[in-house]
């Protein structure tokens, strides 16, 4: 965000950004259309969620309002980054979006590939691939979020036990590196037609998956890896929340 | 003969707004269709909404757009116009008739019509029976003498044929905003077109417009929005002590969906703001009713002065007896604010109230909501000083390049 540039230096000194900003994960996650359909975090319902554009320096996304039987609210942002160096830096812009001097660490390990949080971790903010999660009380309660925040993340990371839990289904397809962008049109197509019916999510171990002009291409790392370097895991998650029936991925092998 | 009013437009031209209304819409995903007034489809004032920018129609004749259905083919050319049927009756003699007037007047002044009466004209029928839009001129509009507001216009629609009496056929409400000035960003007019969702809502202009009610200038109008806004604390919002101060409605643009739902009693994003959030909604409902602020940052990390935070009744530097970790410093603090956003610009501030009395570090406090308030160099005792410690000061400075107008969704 322009004008911040000073602010959010001193912060990423204090939050070791250097350390993390390009440090790749062992397996590298790319979000594709990501949506909340209502089962994502047991024992919370779902009240609205609302399509975030791309405003003031940080990528579209979700924002969800969870509510509970006891009146607390949970707010859960969903930033969807073009890479997952952007939603380093997105993560960074997030944690200086606090009016308090020194509101914001390093959140310890186990959540996300980093993360950071708020006073006694009310709010805690995490990248997983090019994806940023913020969870906050947003009313009605002052525990932890963390719990909730490692759902989210388990869930975007395809945990299976999380899958379970949420109710989603996961269908997954190799894609040779070079058949990327013929699918990745198709799926777009698909997904244009029938919106919020599933997200997508690839995996890959070398090199990494970006967006670029709309639509997830492949690109490679700083070794070059050829096209025989392996596959990408193309995966549709589902939930069963959306009834997805509408959603046509014939011939890709994401069908139901 | 049955004659019957098909439907009205009052923003019959989108390209302009000195002889006619704004281009609108409802909210983020809901339009507002031209012609606003529709028969069969309008029935409350709402359902038939319009904006008027007081300053660029002054010193025009507003004209308005309708349609008429003739069922008598004998007849082709009506006189047709239409009237206020508020009238005001005669209040009692003396000194409590003038109490009347008053209170009459001040009641047609928050509520009632601004756009006087439609003028009478001939309106001529083809062999179908349809007059097509034929444009008329309003006459007596108080538009201009009123200030900002969302009234109900009522007209009764009258024809008659040659010089004979007026018939009443119709009679239609209208829900009027009257706003200072087109309204800037994040607001704007174009494109005219359903996707544009920039656009001011009439969600926003009737909180906005209830809120600077009667104001007649930008400042006036900017003070009555910040005073709202900060009485909203602790029934509808409250900052964010326990979450550090975080950003929630306004994280790079504005939800504004989800405030207006918080306004109507729901959910929302939550009961938390931070500056951020408060100079943001500020800055929308204010510039939505015609002013012309930004939200714009000061910083970085300066000590504060003890203050009332929205929401608060604790005079303390922000949260600081919280138990979450404040220090009694912001790393950056934000507001609505004017001009260039620089040190001799005034601030509007819907976050806090600060110490208004000549030493603002210590009790005994004053309470004292920033409404354009200059913001000042070190030691003029002006927003500077009442926001930030002495020692804080320094590092309290504007920062221009910050400023922006979040967009709305």
């Amino acid at each position: 965000m322009k004008g911040n540039e000073e602010r959010l230096a001193a912060l990423g000194r204090e939050l070791a950004f250097g350390e993390w900003a390009n440090r790749a994960a062992a397996e590298r996650v790319f979000v594709w259309r990501f949506f909340f359909a209502g089962g994502e975090l047991p024992g919370w319902r779902l009240h609205r969620a609302y399509r975030m554009p791309a405003a003031g320096g940080l990528p579209p996304g979700v924002q969800a309002v969870w509510t509970r039987d006891d009146g607390a609210l949970l707010q859960v942002d969903a930033f969807e980054a073009p890479s997952a160096a952007e939603a380093r830096q997105a993560l960074l812009q997030i944690a200086g979006e606090h009016q308090a001097v020194g509101a914001v660490s390093r959140a310890p390990d186990g959540v996300g590939e980093v993360a950071v949080a708020g006073p006694r971790e009310t709010t805690l903010a995490l990248v997983r691939g090019n994806l940023v999660l913020q969870v906050r009380n947003a009313g009605g309660s002052r525990e932890t979020v963390r719990p909730y925040a490692r759902q989210l993340d388990a869930l975007v990371a395809g945990d299976a036990e999380a899958l379970k839990r949420a109710s989603v289904t996961v269908r997954r397809t190799e894609v040779p590196r070079d058949q990327l962008d013929a699918v990745a049109r198709r799926v777009r197509a698909a997904s244009d037609q029938a919106p919020d019916q599933a997200w997508f999510r690839f995996r890959t171990t070398t090199g990494e998956v970006v967006l670029q002009d709309g639509r997830p291409v492949f690109r490679a790392g700083a070794g070059g890896e050829s096209a025989a370097a392996g596959p990408v895991i193309l995966e549709a998650v589902r939930p069963a929340a959306t009834g997805a029936t509408g959603l046509d991925l014939g011939g890709l092998g994401l069908e139901p | 003969m049955s004659l019957s009013l098909e439907a009205i437009k009052f923003n019959h031209d989108p390209s302009g707004a000195s002889a006619d209304a704004l281009n609108i819409r409802r909210n983020a995903t809901e339009t507002v269709p031209v012609p606003e007034w529709r028969a069969g489809v309008s029935v409350n004032p709402e359902d038939s909404p319009a904006a008027y920018s007081i300053e660029d129609t002054r010193g025009h004749t507003l004209t308005i757009q309708a349609n008429f259905r003739l069922t008598d083919p004998a007849v082709s050319t009506l006189e047709i116009r239409a009237v206020d049927p508020v009238v005001d009756p005669p209040g009692p003699p003396g000194c409590s008739g003038w109490i009347w007037k008053l209170v009459r007047a001040l009641i047609r002044a928050i509520s009632g019509n601004v756009l006087g009466e439609v003028k009478a004209r001939h309106v001529i029928f083809g062999g179908n029976g349809v007059s097509g839009f034929q444009t008329f001129e309003l006459q007596n509009a108080r538009l201009w003498e009123v200030g900002v507001g969302a009234r109900t216009t009522t007209w009764t629609w009258q024809y008659r044929a040659g010089r004979g009496a007026w018939t009443d056929f119709a009679t239609t409400t209208h829900r009027i905003y009257s706003v200072l000035n087109v309204p800037p960003a994040p607001w704007s007019q174009q494109p005219y077109v359903n996707l544009n969702t920039s656009l001011p809502w009439t969600e926003v202009l009737d909180h906005a417009c209830a809120w600077a009610s009667l104001t007649r200038d930008a400042d006036g109008a900017a003070a009555a929005i910040t005073r709202r806004v900060y009485g909203l604390g602790p029934s509808v919002i409250t900052y964010d002590c326990q979450g550090g101060g975080s950003t929630h409605y306004a994280l790079g643009g504005f939800n504004c969906s989800a405030f207006l739902e918080r306004l109507h009693g729901g959910p929302g994003l939550g009961e938390f703001v931070n500056c951020t959030d408060c100079a943001t909604i500020l800055g929308t409902f204010a510039n939505a009713v015609g002013c012309d602020l930004w939200q714009s940052r000061m910083g970085n990390s300066f000590e504060l002065n003890p203050m009332l935070g929205i929401g608060s009744t604790l005079w303390e530097p922000c949260c600081l007896s919280s138990g979450f970790g404040w220090s009694g410093s912001f790393s950056y603090h934000e507001v609505a604010w004017k001009g260039a956003c620089g040190v001799d610009d005034a601030v509007f501030d819907a976050c806090l109230k600060v110490d208004g009395d000549p030493d603002p570090t210590a009790a005994p406090h004053s309470p004292l909501l920033p409404v354009d308030l200059r913001f000042g160099n070190p030691g003029e005792g002006t927003y500077r000083d009442r926001l930030a410690t002495p020692t804080g000061r320094a590092n309290c400075n504007p920062l221009p390049a910050t400023q922006q107008r979040r967009a709305v969704y």
